[in-house]
């Protein structure tokens, strides 16, 4: 399941992210080649995150959970910079949208869709966390 | 871990919806994801793990929440507010 999350992230940002140069891609706010570095800050956070999953579920597989605890603080911190950087991104693209073309619907949309999944992700890797120390309560 | 990165997923399926000419993908991909997991649960462990009950319930929760607050005087206003952050 982690490898198919892993596979959809790397197409569906291939052509705006990871293969953006040999798609030609321009950024859809500025016009140019280039998009803000946030924006490469808030991929790079994402990918890692999605490795750390696939790491994550591999260990427990293997029944590695010694190795699979150890992780888990540093997946903790990627957590928290994914939604720094998250709300960062989702903020910053509001003015983004307004001069990529986007109408009022559609801006509304992606904001508070975005927010929500902020939202659901912190509610459910807080859990995660905080039922760390009870066996098999995570679900990875 | 996995119900987390699932919420976050959303944004990759609904570029490749838009690359392949089928926009649903994006919307479609979650109730997909969250099938396959109580799938993989029930063949693994014969019941669905309470994780995944939970996790399914917030995300139904955001789901029905979330277009609710866009559309409110509450929605309108947070996001004036943060257009004027943004710029």
């Amino acid at each position: 399941m982690s490898a198919l999350l892993i596979a959809l992230v790397f197409v569906g940002f291939a052509r705006t992210l990871f293969l953006r140069s040999s798609f030609g891609t321009l950024d859809p706010a500025l016009g140019t080649p280039q998009m803000p570095w946030h924006l490469y800050l808030h991929g790079g956070l994402l990918t890692t995150w999605f490795v750390l999953l696939l790491v994550q579920t591999t260990l427990v597989a293997s029944h590695r959970t010694d190795l699979h605890r150890g992780l888990g603080v540093l997946g903790g911190v990627v957590a928290v910079l994914v939604v720094v950087v998250g709300v960062w991104t989702v903020i910053a693209s509001i003015p983004r949208n307004v001069l990529a073309g986007i109408d009022e619907t559609g801006r509304r949309i992606n904001l508070f869709g975005n927010l929500a999944t902020l939202i659901v992700f912190i509610l459910c890797i807080g859990r995660a966390l905080v039922l760390r120390r009870q066996p098999d309560s995570t679900g990875v | 871990m996995l119900l987390g990165s699932i919420a976050i997923v959303g944004q990759a399926t609904q570029r490749i919806g838009f690359m392949i000419g089928f926009a649903p993908l994006g919307p479609l991909s979650l109730p997909v994801l969250l099938f396959t997991l109580i799938a993989h649960d029930l063949w693994s462990r014969r019941r669905i793990h309470p994780a995944t009950l939970w996790g399914i319930a917030v995300l139904m929760v955001s789901l029905v929440l979330t277009p609710v607050v866009a559309r409110s005087p509450i929605g309108s206003a947070v996001m004036e507010r943060l257009y004027a952050t943004g710029r």
